[in-house]
């Protein structure tokens, strides 16, 4: 309980933060609107963070692997083909969708090619990703109209311009059921991690879970993509430092990861609009900055 | 023997290629690299002696159906199998293609790739095309426009906020020729003080700005147009703010450039009332 509180006292400075600075440093902006996008932004880099999180600690159970995120399974090429398309095919359109549908194509894609075993399916959607990834560039580089390609080449590193508030409910709405889920679902996960065979003998239906936990991390990741772009590291990191508040088990941990890895987000988003003000760079540039280092602090600590 | 023919085949292969023969009616064969040098090299009436050109993304029609029968070029080695005597570009190809200058220097061949920031630098491209397509008669006119330009004088100068694309938006700073083009149209950029010529604000910076119009880059198409409209709609404290739009093509900078700070002026006055 003491690390929940940690963690959710550390994702209320985070919003503080982000809803108290800008592009005019420290400060509550006079205009209403400014008020309210920065509260929306804020709550979307949350809920992305969360999502991703517990995509995170899904994937990594799933796989019993610490190196394992939601985007390895071929989700980022997927979600990067599916907006870099939708704006060459539709010009002046939004991203997002193409990139959630590009997201699940490849979830599907991999599911279907790979379901022999979990090594199989990991190491297919690393071929999934970097086949759609590298479709992604092929396509950047040879439009003659580079200009129309433009909102890709920000999108594609992830931020949350613009959030549209009933995207937010979808999000709020997957990142509940993720919890609910995991909530749920902790023993068997735990069981898990001893591995196939043992976990069977103490009933848990391993197959099932495994095709659940796809289907999450697959959904979770698609509405993340949709709310924020492609915003990596997060998944990975996330259950890294949960687990060095708590225990490994799925108590506890998937919380804690959760509200870190939103926490983090917010505070990169803010960091985004503020830090090269008037300029605004793409928040999972700053994410993967700020993040590495904790990372590497993390495992100074405590070796995986 | 086969030996022999080989080593010949390879040698022939890999020597310098002899320099391309001349095009008729001009004393250069010229390749263009960039939408803004191809455009001046057609209008002065030197289409002709354009043995290479890059694939045209933002020209007029007119333009783009004189290049139907020019090679299009892009990759070094296209653009040295085409044999040219002068290449011509902007800055931005030689950032993105260093290689192909090198080799240019190396084989002594003419090129020019500006960095265009101001007026001037437009001015000051379009007379060197003009010297080196030998066509300075034909560019007289065009010259002399852009020479004549005087920025416009007049209180209360419009802050303007340009809307390239995107969110963030893309927008125009000190560096970008349409900065300029502004002052001389008697407004002011609201970041023309950011050192850089494009770049990502964010949305919080332009609305601190306070700017009082909103000048949309017209990428072509009315999906675009209908898409950076909605965009801005969304900011509501820019949503009600005149708006101008501006093709593309006319923001980067062309020997065009003076006709274009008359049509700025004209519809920054119309939409000021």
């Amino acid at each position: 309980m003491k690390a929940i509180g940690l963690a959710l006292a550390s994702c209320a400075l985070a919003v503080l933060l982000a809803v108290s600075v800008g592009s005019g440093g420290f400060g509550v902006p006079d205009d209403g609107w400014l008020r309210e996008q920065r509260g929306l932004r804020a709550l979307a880099a949350l809920l992305t963070g969360m999502g991703l999180s517990l995509g995170g600690v899904w994937a990594q159970a799933l796989f019993r692997n610490e190196l394992v995120e939601p985007f390895l399974l071929g989700l980022s090429g997927g979600a990067a083909a599916g907006a870099v398309l939708s704006l060459w095919l539709f010009p002046g359109s939004s991203p997002a969708v193409g990139a959630a549908l590009g997201a699940l194509g490849a979830a599907l894609a991999v599911r279907g090619l790979a379901w022999q075993s979990d090594a199989s399916l990991l190491l297919t959607g690393v071929a999934v990703g970097s086949m759609t990834g590298s479709l992604a560039g092929l396509v950047l580089t040879l439009s003659a109209q580079a200009q129309l390609l433009r909102p890709a080449t920000h999108w594609l590193w992830g931020g949350f311009v613009d959030p549209d508030p009933q995207l937010l409910a979808a999000a709020a709405a997957s990142v509940l059921l993720g919890l609910l889920a995991t909530w749920f679902a902790r023993d068997h996960l735990d069981r898990l991690l001893l591995g196939d065979d043992l976990a069977r003998a103490l009933g848990t239906p391993v197959g099932a879970l495994r095709s659940f936990g796809f289907l999450l991390i697959s959904l979770l990741t698609a509405v993340c993509v949709l709310c924020g772009g492609i915003v990596g590291f997060i998944g990975l990191l996330a259950p890294h430092l949960a687990r060095r508040l708590v225990s490994g088990s799925h108590a506890t941990m998937p919380i804690v990861a959760g509200l870190l890895g939103g926490g983090l987000l917010v505070c990169s988003d803010a960091l985004a609009r503020s830090v090269f003000a008037p300029r605004e760079v793409p928040t999972g540039l700053l994410t993967s900055l700020c993040g590495a280092p904790l990372f590497l602090l993390a495992l100074r600590r405590r070796p995986v | 023997m086969r030996k022999f023919a080989i080593s010949a085949c390879l040698l022939a292969a890999c020597s310098t290629p002899a320099a391309g023969g001349a095009v008729a009616g001009c004393k250069q064969r010229l390749v263009s690299l960039h939408d803004v040098t191809t455009e001046a090299v057609l209008r002065y009436g030197a289409g002709a002696c354009l043995v290479g050109v890059s694939d045209p993304t933002d020209l007029d029609a007119d333009l783009v159906a004189q290049l139907t029968a020019t090679p299009r070029v892009q990759s070094t080695e296209s653009v040295l199998a085409a044999k040219p005597t002068q290449v011509l570009a902007l800055a931005i190809v030689a950032e993105h293609q260093p290689e192909l200058f090198r080799e240019l220097d190396r084989r002594q061949i003419g090129w020019i790739a500006p960095r265009l920031e101001r007026l001037a630098d437009v001015a000051a491209l379009a007379a060197d095309v003009a010297t080196r397509s030998e066509r300075q008669h034909e560019a007289a006119d065009w010259l002399a426009r852009l020479g004549a330009v005087r920025p416009a004088a007049g209180p209360n100068r419009p802050r303007v906020f340009v809307f390239d694309c995107c969110a963030p938006p893309y927008t125009a700073g000190r560096r970008a020729v349409l900065s300029d083009l502004l002052a001389q149209a008697g407004a002011e950029n609201v970041f023309g003080d950011v050192d850089d010529d494009w770049f990502h604000a964010s949305w919080e910076a332009a609305i601190e700005r306070r700017p009082n119009l909103v000048l949309i880059d017209d990428y072509g198409g009315p999906a675009d147009l209908a898409a950076k409209r909605a965009a801005l709609a969304r900011v509501l404290p820019l949503a009600e703010l005149p708006v101008v739009v501006l093709p593309l093509r006319d923001a980067l900078g062309t020997i065009r450039s003076a006709d274009v700070v008359e049509q700025l002026t004209a519809a920054i006055a119309r939409s000021r009332g």
